[in-house]
């Protein structure tokens, strides 16, 4: 399936065009090859018509022959055949370049008028009682009435010079048709045929009279061979046309794709930090201009909604603090007044532990709601590294002696980073490494030195986390469900917050490897 | 030794100088931004602890204001707002410590003694309380004259103690002041890491049990043990 609607555009529009442009093309083809037949057929029966009055001799035959040839506009003398018979159906004129398969004797003549019967013309008058029977019935050996020789070719008619043995009178005309020329009949029963012989159509006009018959046919050859022509120029032209229909459509429609991909540059462009930008709508078509109106509308919404709940986590993690405050330096003093070891100061010291807890969860909270308003900024001062990562390894030894901990890291890694934050993730990293390992487990601690990065790694044994909770663990308030181990402190805010922290410093973590029982998290950081 | 606190909310102020001066520090208090400045700008304060949300001026104006008369009197910041922003700006403007509220008393008084300390020259770089010693500059903490081998942590948390012997310190409070604020309050470590410096300091010192300098509080934490004179 095409996915691009682009390209979808481009291509139906081919289609489109192209079934249309065939459609037309195949019609005006047969338009113009039927208007071309037609006009064959009708100047063969004209000129058949016109000539079955004349009488000549053969030399005036050979004439007319080539002025036909020349007014019907043919190239070749075997295009043009020439019959003449006298009213029985007896042969006097046949071309020489009569096709062999060509046989007249079926050709249905029609009928003369008869003068006395009919003063007027009419082609579909009855048979004539003293017409002959058609050509088949006719004998052979029965001389036809010719018509007579006029003394001058017809004025209008050029003389003109027959190519050399292009006619071969069958006979000489005897000298009493010659003489005896009857005068001018009614005109002449008219019929016009096609036959096709060895592939070549013939278009054939038969003109009788009382007393001739004559048939005038052209090759239709020069005709499909034009015919012919047209159609390769539409074959060729076709693709053509569809090329540039279908480039012309993928041209436009990237033009009219424009104001989307605008859109769709904008739309990635709207992130937390983002949210204010707007798109212009100006000098945008009208329904493009709407689409835009409608995203700005929803961007407002968008915005609005957004910052007040930003606001609002800022503000409730700020309103929290004040209480918590008053609450914790009180629990404190009160603790300092109690008794040393009394139930008092027991009771009042387990309270204070949760005060604590309910503010690292505020400050959390606030630290979350500050990246997503793309607002964690971060102090950057020159900070050791290594020391940091020694200390915690010595705190992962005191918090889990029961575990096998190992430390590679390397001496005098320096990097500007705000000091505070990252032992936040870096202790986040390894108490996560102790409350999801088992036992008897390993903790094994690295550092990585590419060019313009330093990678900490914190690798432990683990019942490994499961498939589908894998993409979940940088979730809020996700936890690894603790139920196959014993209960695990936290809130599951940790890696989250740990992930915004690195991504403020443009780092990362990443979760990177588990095979078999363990289980390996690498925090990135930008080196300068 | 004098001490300026600006802080508006009242319980906040109460039982911040009543722990300064349980400490036999002397404060005056502030509720308000423009008196605090006029109070601050006399100049007669060995510390001024501020508050950066204050009506009438707000806390980093009075710390630009003061350190543009040329004021260098130390000055801690207290503040519940965006925490990460005004630690930047108040770092950057000039202030020379910052505690993010909710806080611990005992550890703005730690600091506060720790700013002095640097301001006046280090003059109290030796801690000894009964026969403990411990040497701030060599890193060095000897019992009964024989050197303690101790890590960073242990040695933070043993300065911490000793700073206030006798005075009962929390898990969470050691916790906050050894391994900072985002150390998950259910640890066990602080337990961990003391019992680690008695074990070392009875290695050298064949102590008795009951002799250990580091006392247990049961329930709440530990106190350092007050020289027996």
């Amino acid at each position: 399936m095409i996915t691009s609607f682009r390209l979808r555009l481009a291509l139906l529009s081919a289609l489109l065009s192209g079934l249309a442009l065939a459609a037309f093309g195949v019609g005006a083809w047969w338009l113009i090859r039927d208007s071309k037949i037609d006009r064959i057929d009708g100047d063969v029966r004209v000129y058949a018509e016109r000539e079955a009055h004349r009488q000549r001799d053969s030399a005036g035959w050979r004439h007319t022959v080539a002025n036909l040839l020349a007014n019907l506009g043919l190239h070749h003398p075997d295009e043009l055949i020439v019959l003449i018979q006298d009213g029985d159906g007896v042969g006097y004129f046949r071309s020489p370049h009569w096709p062999t398969g060509l046989d007249d004797a079926q050709w249905p003549w029609p009928q003369a008028t008869t003068p006395a019967l009919s003063p007027e013309p009419r082609r579909d008058d009855p048979v004539d009682a003293r017409r002959p029977p058609p050509m088949e019935h006719a004998p052979d050996n029965d001389l036809p009435h010719l018509p007579h020789l006029p003394p001058h070719p017809p004025p209008h008619l050029p003389p003109y010079p027959p190519p050399d043995g292009m006619l071969e009178p069958l006979a000489s005309p005897p000298p009493h048709l010659l003489q005896n020329a009857p005068p001018p009949g009614p005109p002449p029963a008219t019929l016009t045929l096609a036959r096709t012989v060895d592939g070549h159509q013939w278009r054939i006009g038969l003109a009788v009279t009382a007393r001739s018959r004559i048939a005038i046919g052209v090759d239709t050859r020069s005709l499909d061979a034009e015919m012919n022509g047209i159609r390769v120029a539409f074959l060729v032209a076709m693709p053509l046309a569809l090329l540039v229909i279908g480039v012309g459509g993928w041209l436009f429609s990237s033009q009219a794709m424009r104001p989307l991909k605008k859109l769709i540059a904008a739309t990635r462009q709207v992130t937390a930090e983002g949210l204010d930008s707007r798109l212009s709508s100006q000098n945008e078509d009208r329904e493009f201009a709407e689409l835009i109106e409608v995203f700005n509308g929803m961007l407002e919404r968008l915005e609005r909604s957004f910052k007040q709940a930003h606001r609002f986590s800022a503000d409730a993690a700020h309103e929290l603090k004040t209480p918590l405050a008053i609450l914790q330096g009180q629990l404190e003093r009160a603790i300092r007044m109690a008794e040393d070891g009394s139930a008092m100061q027991e009771e009042l010291s387990s309270i204070l532990d949760e005060v604590r807890r309910l503010s690292t969860i505020s400050r959390k909270l606030l630290l979350l709601s500050q990246a997503d308003a793309g607002r964690l900024n971060v102090h950057r001062e020159a900070f050791d590294l290594s020391k940091a990562l020694a200390d915690l390894l010595e705190d992962t030894r005191m918090l889990a002696p029961q575990l096998q901990i190992s430390g590679e890291i390397q001496p005098n890694i320096r990097i500007a980073a705000d000091g505070s934050l990252l032992r936040q993730v870096l202790h986040n990293l390894i108490s996560n490494a102790i409350k999801y390992n088992v036992e008897p487990g390993w903790i094994r601690i690295s550092t990585a030195l590419t060019p313009g990065r330093v990678e900490v790694r914190v690798a432990n044994s683990s019942p490994g986390i499961p498939p589908a909770e894998r993409g979940k663990i940088f979730e809020r308030f996700f936890r690894a469900d603790p139920a196959h181990s014993r209960h695990i402190e936290g809130v599951g805010l940790g890696l989250s917050v740990s992930r915004e922290i690195a991504r403020a410093h443009h780092g990362d973590i990443v979760f990177k490897v588990e095979d078999s029982g363990a289980v390996e998290f690498a925090l990135l950081l930008p080196r300068d | 030794m004098k001490i300026l606190l600006v802080e508006d909310e009242a319980k906040i102020a109460d039982f911040v100088c009543a722990g300064f001066k349980e400490r036999g520090f002397s404060v005056d208090h502030c509720d308000n931004g423009v008196q605090g400045y006029e109070f601050a700008a006399q100049g007669a304060y060995d510390t001024i602890v501020l508050d950066i949300m204050l009506p009438g001026r707000d806390g980093l104006s009075i710390l630009k204001g003061l350190r543009k008369v040329g004021n260098v009197t130390p000055i801690i910041l207290l503040t519940a707002r965006n925490e990460l922003d005004d630690r930047i700006e108040g770092l950057n403007l000039g202030a020379d410590d910052y505690l993010a509220k909710p806080f611990f008393v005992e550890e703005l008084i730690a600091r506060t003694q720790a700013l002095m300390r640097r301001v006046s020259g280090e003059r109290q770089n030796v801690l000894a309380v009964g026969e403990l010693r411990l040497d701030r500059i060599a890193h060095e903490v000897t019992w009964r004259g024989q050197t303690v081998d101790l890590t960073s942590r242990e040695f933070s948390l043993i300065e911490y103690l000793m700073r206030s012997p006798g005075n009962v310190f929390t898990r969470t409070q050691i916790l906050e002041h050894v391994w900072g604020y985002d150390f998950d309050p259910s640890t066990n470590v602080v337990d961990v890491c003391i019992q680690r410096i008695r074990k070392k300091i009875a290695s050298i010192g064949s102590a008795a049990e009951g002799e250990s300098p580091i006392e247990s509080v049961r329930g709440v934490g530990y106190r350092f043990r007050k020289a027996s004179s």
